[in-house]
């Protein structure tokens, strides 16, 4: 008999700790004293460095103020940092240890596309908000596949139709198409190769290299064979410094303008690309951009003030990260907040909720306003996006409008 | 011709690159896998003297040497030293590997992750030469790369310090027992491949940018060229780099970007599947030479 109600008494035990493991399923604490936690994923070592750096000193000085200020609904926020290396299969390694091993509420990044798309599939079966302030392919951004994805930066498709509107308007009439041979260059020359096709422009030369590749003399070739009188490169900051430096080294450089994304600015462009810099554009949210002789004002002003206060001065030795993109990195921060505090809780569905229907209320720091919806959780439109010069900068680091 | 001089030029690199390797090689029988990280750390140490403290170029050349040259000797002591008998184990391996990677992360740490621009050597001068715009500072990766190797060859030759590497290289036991200090030879060719490094990477940065990943896409390519010459042949490395850097313009001039380092790595395959002592090894090159020549 007492066998019999041993038995029975464990089996009751094992059922209730069941059932009360189960009430925690599909749901997060909401421990008023525990911290929020998010998780930071992006490159912070390799050739995509400077990227993970300036989403991480947009996160630190976000989550610095709002701890200062009490936190969000009366929580701090933990930070953990995981570095991708721009690498899918280390960033999909890194998710996986923030959310199963650190349980974090949230996620900021990845910086890169290719590690972004690994990953983004694994959060949402957890129902992880992640906000992407950097990466910009199109395919890492759709609200009916990937419905807790989110992204404040201008995506490819966007940019890829203000680099090929922007040449069109401007009367260019031997237009070549110049991208590295990843998956974000290949991903991206296709973009514009179909925005020239809206536009009916007939590309002059489609023109592929290796990344990171020393030597980009064929490229310069290339274009000076064909003639071009209008580039429109998709590369990073680096290797289209290199190719504008072999530009000139053939003598073209006075015979082609350049427009490139926004992967190819960086502070320092003029210094590695010479005075072939000078005919090279970007594009930049307007925000942070200014009129040639004009000035950032109110809250963007503002924050720059911050990032020089928090991380000095732009220059060789000091700061060597770009504001803009400091402040995307801060804004993901900020906007999570807003929509935390609007949904009174962390869960996931009801942050979802009010970023999608109430986004446009939001006041941010790196746009002008988010444009989200259920269906479309990119924050921006074309309009956004102006052009650059990239060859002339204020004060080092604020991009100037061409 | 452009192509034809800037793949020289490059092709100079990796001379330099596979006879620093060779030098560490031919002494002590292993690769060292950080040299490329050796170089990287010259290239920025030079370019902070230049760009931070304002040093003039030669200076800066120098204590970016003196940098190197104690990495050298560290990862020596460190990573090769206290695995005693080389021939006997493959830790080399890991240490020097683990050796690159901390020196990457320390470079990453202090200099910083942003592509840094580098001076050209006179101000990037070009001269015309056959309708080709050619840099100064291309003409000057050759000829310095020339010079080193004449300089390398000559001490190997008719020097008593170049002697005693080449009986280290032979018979270590045996020039040991014939008084020859076999471990300060080691140390000094240790030495010697950090200061050639430190030039390496100040001549190539102007075209790469000064970063702490600078070396990450042409460091392997050192190794192909010593390999393709012959690993511990001094002659072997300057016609190995050549050899790929001549490859790599001219395949370049036809072939999608992609492709460029695929076939420049096949051809290397095949000169070592056939000639795995390399191009030097062949039947045509060696004409009576005696092994105790091959450095």
């Amino acid at each position: 008999m007492n066998k019999k109600k041993a038995t029975r008494f464990l089996a009751m035990t094992v059922i209730l700790s069941m059932l009360l493991s189960g009430c925690g399923a599909g749901g997060k604490a909401s421990d008023s004293s525990e911290p929020i936690k998010i998780g930071v994923l992006g490159a912070l070592s390799g050739g995509s460095a400077i990227l993970g750096k300036q989403q991480q000193q947009g996160v630190d000085l976000a989550v610095k103020e709002i701890n200062a200020a009490g936190g969000i609904l009366g929580r701090q926020i933990e930070l953990s940092y995981r570095d991708d290396e721009a690498d899918p299969t280390k960033c999909k390694t890194a998710a996986e240890e923030l959310v199963d091993k650190i349980g974090v509420d949230f996620i900021v990044g990845p910086t890169n596309s290719t590690p972004a798309s690994a990953t983004i599939p694994y959060l949402q079966e957890n129902k992880i908000i992640n906000v992407m302030c950097i990466a910009s392919s199109d395919s890492i951004i759709d609200a009916q596949k990937f419905p807790y994805a989110f992204r404040i930066m201008l995506p490819n498709g966007l940019q890829a139709q203000a680099l090929v509107m922007n040449a069109k308007e401007r009367g260019y009439q031997k237009i070549a198409l110049v991208g590295d041979n990843s998956a974000l260059g290949v991903d991206g020359t296709a973009a514009m190769e179909k925005w020239c096709n809206e536009y009916g422009i007939v590309p002059i030369a489609n023109i592929s290299y290796k990344a990171e590749d020393a030597d980009m003399t064929p490229v310069a070739q290339s274009l000076k064979d064909a003639g071009a009188d209008c580039a429109l490169f998709w590369t990073l900051g680096a290797d289209g410094a290199k190719i504008v430096k072999a530009i000139e080294r053939l003598g073209y450089t006075d015979s082609m303008d350049i427009y490139g994304y926004t992967g190819m600015v960086m502070p320092n462009f003029r210094e590695l690309a010479g005075p072939g810099a000078s005919r090279c554009s970007s594009l930049s949210i307007r925000e942070w951009s200014v009129e040639p002789g004009g000035a950032l004002n109110g809250r963007y002003l503002d924050l720059y003030n911050k990032i020089i206060s928090e991380y000095g001065e732009y220059g060789v030795g000091k700061r060597d990260t770009n504001p803009s993109t400091v402040a995307s990195g801060y804004d993901s921060v900020m906007l999570l907040k807003w929509a935390i505090e609007k949904a009174g809780s962390t869960d996931s569905d009801a942050v979802k909720a009010v970023i999608e229907k109430s986004g446009a209320e939001y006041v941010p720091f790196f746009g002008s306003s988010y444009k989200f919806s259920a269906e479309d959780h990119d924050g921006y439109l074309a309009s956004d996006a102006v052009p650059v010069a990239i060859g002339e900068m204020m004060n080092g680091d604020l991009y100037i409008r061409s | 011709m452009q192509r034809l001089i800037f793949g020289l030029a490059n092709g100079s690199i990796y001379s330099l690159m596979a006879l620093a390797i060779g030098m560490i090689y031919s002494t002590t029988g292993i690769t060292n896998f950080a040299h490329a990280s050796v170089i990287m750390l010259g290239a920025m140490t030079g370019y902070w003297c230049i760009a931070l403290f304002g040093l003039p170029y030669l200076l800066s050349l120098l204590i970016a040497i003196a940098v190197t040259v104690a990495s050298n000797i560290i990862i020596y002591k460190l990573c090769v030293e206290q695995l005693g008998d080389l021939s006997k184990q493959v830790g080399w391996i890991v240490t020097t590997f683990g050796a690159s990677i901390i020196l990457d992360n320390v470079a990453r740490m202090v200099f910083g992750t942003e592509p840094q621009s580098f001076p050209y050597l006179f101000a990037g001068k070009a001269i015309n030469i056959l309708g080709a715009n050619i840099m100064l500072h291309e003409v000057m990766m050759i000829l310095i790369a020339i010079f080193i190797g004449t300089i390398y060859e000559t001490m190997m030759q008719k020097t008593r310090f170049g002697r005693a590497i080449r009986a280290v290289s032979f018979r270590p036991d045996t020039a040991r027992l014939m008084g020859i200090k076999s471990e300060t030879v080691i140390l000094s060719c240790f030495a010697m491949a950090g200061a050639v490094a430190s030039v390496a990477g100040v001549l190539i940065a102007p075209i790469t940018f000064a970063s702490y990943t600078m070396t990450s896409s042409i460091g392997i390519k050192g190794f192909a060229a010593a390999l393709i010459g012959g690993l511990g042949n001094s002659k072997g490395a300057f016609i190995g780099g050549l050899t790929l850097g001549v490859i790599e313009a001219v395949v370049g001039t036809f072939v999608p970007a992609g492709f460029k380092d695929a076939i420049s790595f096949l051809i290397m395959i095949i000169v070592i599947i056939f000639l795995p002592g390399g191009i030097l090894s062949a039947k045509f090159f060696k004409k009576g030479a005696s092994s105790a020549e091959k450095i």
